[in-house]
């Protein structure tokens, strides 16, 4: 939030968005892994795929509708030499997701504090693990820093938070909207929270007007301070759904039908050994496999040919 | 037909009806554990192992477990909600299982409750240990109790032995 600092109306801005948080936060948001499985969480499992979940990834509920599913994720970090040349001991490395080919749930962006009218919401969990399913460094959600002591600050930051005392992370479902007086604000998707003062809207047009344009995430960051000394090979153990906004009797809460769900798994080896990957960053799933795979399998078949010309 | 192919399957009918009912293969009592440590003890084990969409949390499985937020039957889940507090929505606590669901996953878990072989536990406690453990292969994601000494398994385990209502957790 620290593109609102020091701009008019920024303040009241949010507050009007701390008003509407509690209508905003539902199923698939970051605390509810933590929640018992009994009364509807995860039981304490992060559904990445790892070790610690048994394998189990967010596709034991969120079930596709037999559509080919185009949403992919891309994982970028900072600095961009953590999957190219891996990790170093010590460092901290801000690593952004981004959910890619959103796909589900588009018509349903701004439907949020409306009930049961369906809400787009997206999410992502991620954990790093080493080769025996122990969770390698230590965690931070986007703009926390570390101690003295290198143990993150805070459990939860803008985007993301801490899940099980640490050992996972995981975005906040939804993403409000920024005042479109603030630094980076998009016109259409920002609220003129100074017009709309202006006008003598009251604060429940204001709301309205602010729920209107909450749409579902697609990009994460948060921090990873590598273990050191180095501990071997690390992965990264991750998950996102790119949700359809709910078709279910009750979209508030059990909507797990017609989403789209994403499972990576990225090694991330110690500085000096060589994994094989290239560039700074990773895709995983989707189309944008799809693509690399039909890319490498023309080149091989133009090799081929040549070879036999 | 002619007469004598008529009165040839006429025949064999009979011969096969007889002795079907011929054979020694009585209908086995299923086991009745305490529904009570059932409610307490075991849903909690099946609502945070079992109950997901893509496992048993789907009408196309052979055992099927109802859970808050994954399946539930739709008129009982309308009578739940309106017990659910509006503070309860929006810490997303999801309303509890009735009664009727909660026999529902009862009588689920009981088809499950007897051994099909002296050799093997039943299959509910038999299905979910990992292979390494003992147990029977289940499914790729399916070696949930990673040995007897897991919590999960000893519930399980003391329910089929008779645990009552007085040893709920």
């Amino acid at each position: 939030m620290a593109q609102w600092k020091g701009r008019s109306g920024a303040a009241p801005l949010v507050l009007l968005a701390l008003m509407l948080a509690p209508a905003l936060v539902g199923f698939s948001s970051a605390p509810s892994f933590d929640l018992a499985a009994d009364v509807g969480g995860g039981g304490g499992y992060t559904f990445t795929g790892s070790p610690v979940s048994h394998g189990m990834s967010c596709l034991e509920c969120h079930q596709s509708d037999g559509r080919t599913p185009q949403a992919a994720v891309y994982v970028h970090a900072e600095p961009d030499t953590l999957f190219e040349e891996g990790y170093v001991a010590g460092q901290v490395y801000e690593i952004t997701v981004h959910l890619t080919h959103e796909e589900r749930g588009l018509d349903r962006n701004g439907g949020c504090t409306g009930g049961l009218a369906g809400c787009n919401r997206n999410l992502f969990v991620a954990e790093l693990l080493d080769g025996g399913g122990t969770s390698a460094g230590v965690l931070c959600p986007d703009g926390i820093g570390f101690d003295a002591a290198g143990a993150c600050e805070d459990q939860a930051g803008r985007r993301t938070s801490l899940l099980h005392g640490g050992a996972a992370v995981a975005g906040q479902s939804l993403v409000a909207p920024l005042d479109c007086s603030a630094a980076g604000a998009v016109p259409g998707a920002c609220v003129d929270l100074v017009a709309l003062q202006a006008s003598g809207a009251s604060q429940e047009q204001i709301a309205q007007a602010i729920s209107e344009k909450v749409r579902g995430s697609t990009v994460w960051s948060f921090q990873w301070r590598a273990p050191d000394p180095p501990i071997g090979t690390i992965d990264l153990w991750l998950g996102a759904v790119d949700g359809d906004g709910g078709t279910t009797v009750d979209p508030r809460y059990a909507d797990f039908a017609g989403d789209v769900a994403v499972v990576e798994r990225f090694a991330i080896a110690p500085n000096g050994v060589s994994l094989g990957s290239s560039g700074g960053g990773c895709v995983g799933g989707g189309v944008g496999v799809g693509l690399w795979m039909l890319f490498v399998g023309l080149v091989g078949v133009r090799r081929l040919r040549r070879g036999t010309v | 037909m002619s007469v004598e192919l008529r009165r040839l399957v006429t025949a064999l009918s009979c011969v096969v009806a007889v002795g079907g009912c011929a054979v020694d293969n009585p209908v086995a009592p299923l086991p009745q554990p305490s529904f009570e440590y059932f409610a307490c003890a075991v849903q909690p084990v099946l609502d945070r192992n079992c109950s997901f969409g893509g496992c048993h949390g789907n009408v196309q499985r052979g055992m099927q477990v109802l859970s808050p937020s994954r399946m539930r039957i739709a008129s009982e889940y309308a009578i739940a909600r309106l017990q659910t507090t509006d503070e309860e929505v929006e810490e997303g606590i999801h309303p509890a299982l009735t009664n009727v669901e909660l026999s529902f996953n009862y009588e689920q878990a009981r088809g499950w409750s007897r051994a099909s072989s002296p050799d093997r536990p039943a299959p509910i406690l038999d299905k979910p240990l990992a292979v390494a453990a003992g147990g029977l292969y289940h499914t790729t994601h399916g070696d949930l109790f990673a040995s007897k000494d897991d919590d999960g398994y000893k519930v399980i385990e003391a329910w089929l032995h008779g645990a009552t209502a007085a040893e709920c957790p």
